[in-house]
């Protein structure tokens, strides 16, 4: 550019390369507009007329470089192998596209976790089997949730083509807000995915919908929430309304509408009962009713409404009873009142008028009652006071004793028992006052002593579960800790036959590898070996190639 | 053939007669070490051992190491002159890059090997997974071939060592990190895309979860095929 004189010299070479330069760089431009912003805007033509402007000079100042650039021996090899190139990649993009739809893929994890367990296949089987039954899973993945979307699908595509009558469809919440708002309070929580209901013309029956529990065991979630959804309408619980009990509409703390809530995410349905009025109008239980919920009744049962509730009881239901100490002449469960000789009588379980005091087992004060035995062998109890697990324990607040008959009609037992170090105090009036208590011989009841009991008449088929708490059921204390939640679901479970339906085991839960325990020696050696050692010894091998080429 | 199996010997011999694979054999095994340790030490008592740890590891680190094995290949050659004399001889071009390419896997598959002497450890301690391991292995290497061949192609285009690696860790980095498209683009399909062109993209959630799907085999070899056959044309271009 520069002449021996200093002096600028602009030759016709010079401005050719230049506007080739220009050409090319315009050109990649435009095109790269077009394909960020999806289609050609101001600044592509600005782009294209640039190029052409460099295009232009170059052609203008150098046309025989130009025609070499075309025609010459480069150019003819270069647009060869330009070509050949492109042929070679379209061959393989399209043997990879062939390839990624015939969607061949071997499952290489010991347990087969990316293949369909023989209950899962019961399922599928169950549903092929339903006449009726169209079932679509919803996934909601936003962008970021991509590689989660790619391992999810590996699992929901099983589903999808082990059967017709299940369908995936994937939202981007983000793009489909309006699709995404109905699940919004599920997508808040972290729950993306869910199964439904699909009617003829393909819409989803938004009313049947289970969320799909996100627990990175996707077979285990997608089979239980389809079970749950077959199952949808099978079960019902009633919740009792007539005794000035708690509200299962009620969100507030002291409301148990989460319990209600949880009930229908997982398929079971629930309704209101008002025994007062069945008692007056001389109606019975409805049939459909799996289980009653009595949650902290506030007063004491007419014989009517005992004769109603035995009616059901004589056709198989099941009652689940919480109830607290209250000392009036008219509070529920009274050690003499009516209803209390009744399920003693048939059940073999009552209530005594005692508070549950532990010295042991228990959180703020002796009245907080933490679990601190279960008897295992039922499934009310099998899931808490899991080992290594201090969630997984119940936590009652002023408890009242279940006593439980030695020789019962029906088959019973305990559930859940206080510390060896544990009494029932019969001083309640002096407990209220001075918030005190004192063990007495001969008038309290030395410990353990039970909470929670169970009681199944075989010949009937009908169950009770008795809770000598309420608290527990409320908004605010049901998810803390969580054996509280356990308890109420695996009792539910139980007693309507519901856990029986639901619960299996995936093949992932078979065969899921076991820990490793290994000494404090063999961690030091391991690490010496391989930090040390291994690339100790390539160091030595590159010092001494390094030091024979020296020499 | 002839003429790759002499080329693949000659380089391998050159791999394995120089202090600089074994400094870099020397920097992988250490880094490996520490990420086997710190899995280790957090496994015990607390969960099972990842199965795919070693492979996801080197899925990055591959980034790095893939243009130290290969820069020189080509972009020495070039740059001393003894190219000219290899074009000259009676060698086919694609008999140069073949055999140029096969020692850098053959030196990586080396390398990958001795990381086999970790899963030989967790056999002894504890219960991997080993048929997992397997696929994340299996996946590792392919995944390793097509760095090494992106790293061969920026070798063919350039006489300088440095550029090269720095052009082909530019490269390895985005097709890295392309795995992430749906952090940065709103559109999900697009993001797919984007993805679906990465290296990243067909590892992670395949081979590293335990599962070989063909597709991702197709897309790694087809990368290899893709990328020596560019180098081959760069080659070939300087007879033009």
């Amino acid at each position: 550019m520069l002449n021996r004189g200093g002096n600028i010299v602009i030759t016709r070479g010079t401005l050719g390369t230049t506007g080739s330069f220009i050409a090319g760089t315009g050109l990649i431009v435009g095109i790269l507009s077009i394909l960020w912003g999806s289609g050609f805007s101001i600044f592509t033509g600005f782009a294209f007329v640039i190029s052409l402007t460099g295009l232009g000079i170059w052609i203008t100042m150098t046309p025989d470089d130009f025609k070499n650039f075309i025609m010459g021996r480069q150019a003819k090899r270069g647009t060869v192998a330009v070509f050949s190139t492109l042929l070679i990649v379209g061959i393989i993009a399209m043997l990879y596209i062939f390839v990624m739809r015939t969607g061949a893929t071997i499952d290489m994890t010991q347990g087969e976790r990316f293949t369909l367990s023989p209950e899962t296949l019961d399922v599928i089987g169950a549903v092929n089997r339903s006449i009726e039954a169209r079932i679509r899973i919803t996934g909601f993945y936003a962008p970021r949730q991509l590689r989660l979307q790619e391992v999810d699908n590996q699992y929901w595509q099983l589903y999808d083509d082990a059967t017709d009558k299940i369908t995936l469809e994937y939202i981007n919440p983000l793009t489909e807000p309006a699709k995404a708002a109905p699940y919004q309070a599920y997508l808040a929580q972290g729950i993306n995915v869910f199964v439904a209901f699909e009617r003829e013309d393909g819409e989803v029956i938004f009313q049947s919908t289970i969320p799909v529990a996100g627990t990175n065991i996707q077979e285990r979630d997608m089979t239980e929430a389809i079970t749950r959804l077959l199952l949808r309408g099978r079960f019902k619980v009633y919740f009792e309304t007539g005794l000035d009990t708690l509200s299962a509409g009620d969100d507030s703390a002291e409301g148990s509408s989460i319990i209600n809530s949880l009930l229908r995410t997982n398929g079971i349905e629930t309704d209101l009962l008002n025994l007062e009025q069945l008692a007056t109008s001389g109606n019975s239980i409805p049939v459909d009713a799996s289980a009653i919920i009595f949650a902290r009744p506030q007063r004491q049962l007419t014989q009517a409404e005992i004769d109603v509730i035995d009616e059901y009881v004589q056709r198989g239901g099941a009652l689940f009873i919480f109830s607290d100490v209250i000392l009036t002449s008219d509070s529920f469960l009274q050690e003499e009142s009516m209803f209390n000789n009744y399920l003693w009588e048939t059940f073999g379980l009552r209530g005594l008028d005692y508070v549950v005091i532990d010295e042991a087992s228990s959180q703020e004060t002796s009245t907080d009652l933490v679990s601190a035995a279960v008897y295992p062998g039922n499934p009310v109890g099998m899931n808490l006071n899991v080992e290594n697990d201090p969630q997984s324990t119940t936590l009652f607040r002023l408890a009242r004793p279940i006593e439980v008959d030695e020789t019962p009609p029906v088959n019973n037992g305990s559930v859940i028992l206080t510390s060896p170090f544990s009494w029932a105090e019969n001083d309640i009036d002096r407990l209220i006052r001075d918030n005190s208590w004192e063990y007495n011989e001969g008038e309290d009841i030395q410990g353990p002593i039970t909470t929670v009991a169970w009681a199944n008449d075989q010949e009937t088929g009908s169950k009770l579960v008795l809770v000598g708490d309420t608290d527990f059921i409320t908004n605010g204390r049901i998810l803390s800790p969580q054996g509280n939640s356990i308890l109420f679901f695996d009792s539910i479970g139980w007693m309507t036959g519901f856990t029986e339906e639901v619960s299996f085991e995936p093949q992932i839960l078979a065969t899921g590898l076991p820990i490793i325990f290994i000494d404090v020696q063999t961690i030091d050696l391991i690490a010496f070996t391989t930090i040390i050692l291994m690339p100790g010894i390539m160091l030595v091998f590159a010092i001494a190639i390094w030091g024979r080429r020296l020499r | 053939m002839r003429a790759t199996w002499i080329i693949f010997r000659r380089e391998v011999s050159a791999y394995f007669s120089s202090p600089l694979a074994y400094l870099i054999a020397f920097a992988f095994l250490l880094m490996t070490g520490i990420i086997f340790n710190n899995d280790l030490a957090r496994s015990i008592t607390v969960k099972s051992v990842d199965p795919s740890l070693i492979p996801d590891f080197l899925s990055l680190l591959m980034v790095l190491f893939a243009p130290l094995f290969t820069m020189r290949l080509l972009s020495e050659e070039s740059r001393e002159g003894t190219l000219e004399l290899l074009l000259t001889a009676p060698v086919p071009d694609y008999s140069i890059v073949f055999g140029k390419f096969l020692s850098a896997w053959f030196y990586y598959s080396f390398l990958l090997g001795l990381t086999l002497f970790y899963q030989i450890i967790l056999v002894n301690i504890g219960y991997p997974d080993f048929v997992h391991t397997t696929a994340s292995y299996l996946g590792i290497w392919l995944y390793g071939g097509a760095t090494l061949a992106v790293g061969l192609m920026f070798s063919a285009l350039t006489e300088n060592q440095i550029i090269a690696a720095f052009l082909s860790t530019i490269t390895l980095f985005i097709l890295w990190i392309g795995d992430l498209a749906g952090d940065i683009v709103a559109s999900i399909d697009l993001a797919r895309v984007i993805r679906n062109l990465t290296l990243q993209g067909h590892y992670s959630t395949s081979f590293a979860v335990g599962i070989i799907r063909l597709g991702d085999v197709v897309y790694y070899s087809g990368m290899i095929v893709i990328m020596l056959f560019l180098t081959i044309q760069f080659v070939e271009s300087r007879r033009w």
